[in-house]
């Protein structure tokens, strides 16, 4: 299958803590796959190493095959279409709901910050894009005074505008009641027709609804890999991470 | 869903926001065209010297309104704006001390022992070339540190002590350079601009109405700047830099251009000041003026820039005045006022005047329209 991301050997290291160990992995284009592991497994860290937010001591992660992110700064992953949502909603508040996508889905360069308009195309995006994450009618309001649901899907609005090629989720569920959790999976499916989806997560009912392919970390190792009922089934994730229960949930 | 973010922002105005923003945009165009007027109007109401001195403040507000765009929106605290100020001033000065000289070596460089005029003065023999060095030198200086400082991701209270340094380096490198720019006692007795003579009338309405045109036109163009996508970008860096660089913007490129800009027009200020004052000299270059600019926008009340024009005017005519009656009294009134503006108004000058401005629309539009709330329209215009 084809490979829109490809991390090999991917090593991290915080002050002699070995917080990625040597990593492997295939993101299939256009699919959902989710990093699944116990705390302190390593999978915000692989996050933050894909989009550039720490150094890694060794490896490579490679866009379609072909550039090596390593080296690039993180505006220069983003540009490159890696789109980095964290976990905590991070918009801008002062900014109104249209503000902030237009921001997001300008031309980032300083001269046309400065000079040029947003083009027709970029205002369909932002019309196209707050309509899909149900924002539309709120176009004017402060991001701050938003509901923390909404500021969440905001922030993702923000990231779709700019059309990227992978969309990198951290718990994107996490404060979220149960209706925001199933509403929330019907929409990433939607979501995931107009980018590679590569999230955190530790619900595993939402996992099994939006997952196509699911990897499991430990201790900064990739446990195993498949669907979400074969990686359920895998003695060795039940034995680190899933227990009983989430065997059953899994098999639910 | 299809009503689309453009349709319902239309809606949201006509729910509302037109009335405001029409008054609003109303208001503004009335008070610019009476600080136009009043400008105008100056130099027919006042005498010669006080003339003078409403030049000199509009050139401290220029570079006032520089420091709003990197402090007000920016949130980068500078303390080497009286230093760029100065840099400006003095490229001004070696044009006006050349003119002076006739042309010849200044005299200050033959007392103290220097042969023939040093290269790096030569260019000066030209007023663009020197009118272009009062922005171009601390524009690219600043734009270049800030490079450096932002790219490390240096931020907040450290950057402030970088500039500070900056500024203490610069002092002493020009009370140092006795001959090249006569070091403590620095560049003065100048005579005359394109003929005409400084300290007489046409001299003194010359050089305000320079400083006017500029002030305005700073005015209206940082004022269009800020209100554009550059404006509001300054202050998502501001409110999230790591955010914004995920959106694929460089936040240090941003930083160093606004740093740039904010020096430059501090530059073109002193360019413009030091031939209505004569003289300029290390003293002005020091971190207690750039504190003191801080001080005129935090008083006149960040993120609006006409706050810090108006900010500006008001404490330097004050401390003017005050200056006459007791020098000493006024640093401490100066100090009281910052500390007050920092505690009980954080909004400034501008801000007071923005909510009284506001509560009395707000009375006559509850009078004719009752039942509308929503003032988010009014806090950015």
């Amino acid at each position: 299958m084809d490979a829109v991301l490809t991390v090999e050997g991917l090593s991290v290291v915080f002050d002699g803590f070995h917080a990625l160990r040597g990593v492997d992995l295939r993101v299939c284009r256009n699919g959902v796959h989710a990093l699944i592991g116990p705390n302190g497994a390593g999978k915000t860290t692989l996050l933050d190493a894909i989009c550039g937010r720490v150094r890694p001591a060794a490896g490579r992660v490679r866009l379609d095959g072909r550039v090596d992110l390593v080296r690039l700064a993180e505006h220069r992953r983003a540009r490159l279409g890696i789109a980095r949502k964290f976990q905590t909603p991070s918009v801008f508040p002062q900014l109104s709901v249209r503000e902030n996508l237009e921001l997001a889905a300008a031309p980032p360069g300083l001269w046309a910050t400065i000079v040029r308009p947003l083009s027709p195309t970029a205002l369909d995006r932002i019309r196209e894009v707050a309509a899909l994450i149900h924002l539309a009618g709120a176009s004017a309001q402060p991001a701050g005074t938003l509901a923390h649901g909404q500021k969440q899907w905001l922030e993702i609005g923000m990231l779709l505008v700019r059309q990227p090629k992978v969309l990198l989720l951290d718990e994107p569920v996490a404060g979220m009641t149960g209706a925001e959790r199933a509403d929330t999976a019907v929409r990433l499916t939607e979501v995931a027709r107009r980018a590679t989806v590569l999230l955190v997560e530790h619900d595993m009912d939402f996992v099994r609804r939006v997952a196509d392919r699911v990897t499991v970390l430990h201790g900064g190792r990739v446990l195993c890999e498949g669907g979400m009922a074969q990686v359920a089934a895998d003695p060795r994730v039940i034995a680190s991470y899933l227990g009983r229960e989430g065997t059953r949930h899994a098999a639910g | 869903m299809s009503a689309g973010i453009g349709a319902s922002a239309a809606a949201a105005e006509m729910a509302g926001f037109t009335p405001q923003s029409g008054r609003w945009a109303q208001a503004g165009r009335f008070w610019t065209l009476l600080a136009v007027a009043a400008l105008a109007a100056a130099p027919f109401v006042l005498g010669p010297f006080q003339l003078s001195l409403l030049g000199q403040f509009l050139c401290f507000a220029i570079a006032a309104m520089g420091l709003d765009l990197l402090w007000g929106y920016g949130g980068m605290l500078s303390l080497a704006q009286g230093t760029f100020f100065s840099l400006g001033a003095y490229a001004m000065a070696m044009y006006l001390k050349l003119v002076a000289s006739g042309q010849a070596m200044p005299d200050f460089m033959g007392w103290n022992g220097v042969r023939s005029l040093p290269a790096f003065w030569v260019p000066f023999h030209s007023f663009a070339f020197a009118l272009f060095a009062s922005a171009a030198v601390p524009g690219m200086l600043a734009g270049g540190m800030g490079l450096l400082i932002f790219r490390q991701r240096v931020r907040g209270v450290y950057f402030a002590i970088l500039t500070q340094a900056f500024a203490v380096v610069a002092v002493t490198l020009f009370i140092g350079a006795q001959g090249m720019l006569g070091g403590f006692n620095g560049i003065t007795d100048f005579t005359t601009l394109f003929g005409i003579a400084l300290a007489r009338r046409q001299g003194v309405l010359l050089l305000y109405a320079a400083s006017a045109v500029a002030a305005l036109a700073v005015c209206a163009a940082c004022r269009r700047l800020v209100g554009g996508r550059f404006g509001r970008l300054l202050l998502a860096i501001r409110d999230g830099e790591s955010r914004v660089r995920y959106l694929g913007y460089d936040p240090a490129l941003f930083k160093a251009f606004t740093f740039a800009l904010a020096s430059g027009l501090a530059g073109l200020g002193g360019a413009l000041y030091v031939g209505q004052i004569g003289i300029i000299s290390p003293s002005a270059m020091g971190v207690v003026p750039s504190i003191e600019m801080v001080i005129l926008v935090a008083i006149g009340g960040r993120g609006t820039i006409v706050g810090a024009l108006i900010g500006a005017l008001i404490v330097k005519f004050m401390e003017n005045g005050l200056n006459t009656l007791d020098p000493a009294g006024w640093q401490y009134l100066l100090g009281g006022l910052f500390v007050l503006a920092v505690v009980a108004f954080p909004r400034g000058i501008a801000g007071i005047a923005t909510d009284l401005l506001r509560r009395r629309a707000g009375r006559r539009r509850a009078a004719d329209a009752p039942g509308e709330g929503g003032a988010s329209a009014w806090t950015r215009s």
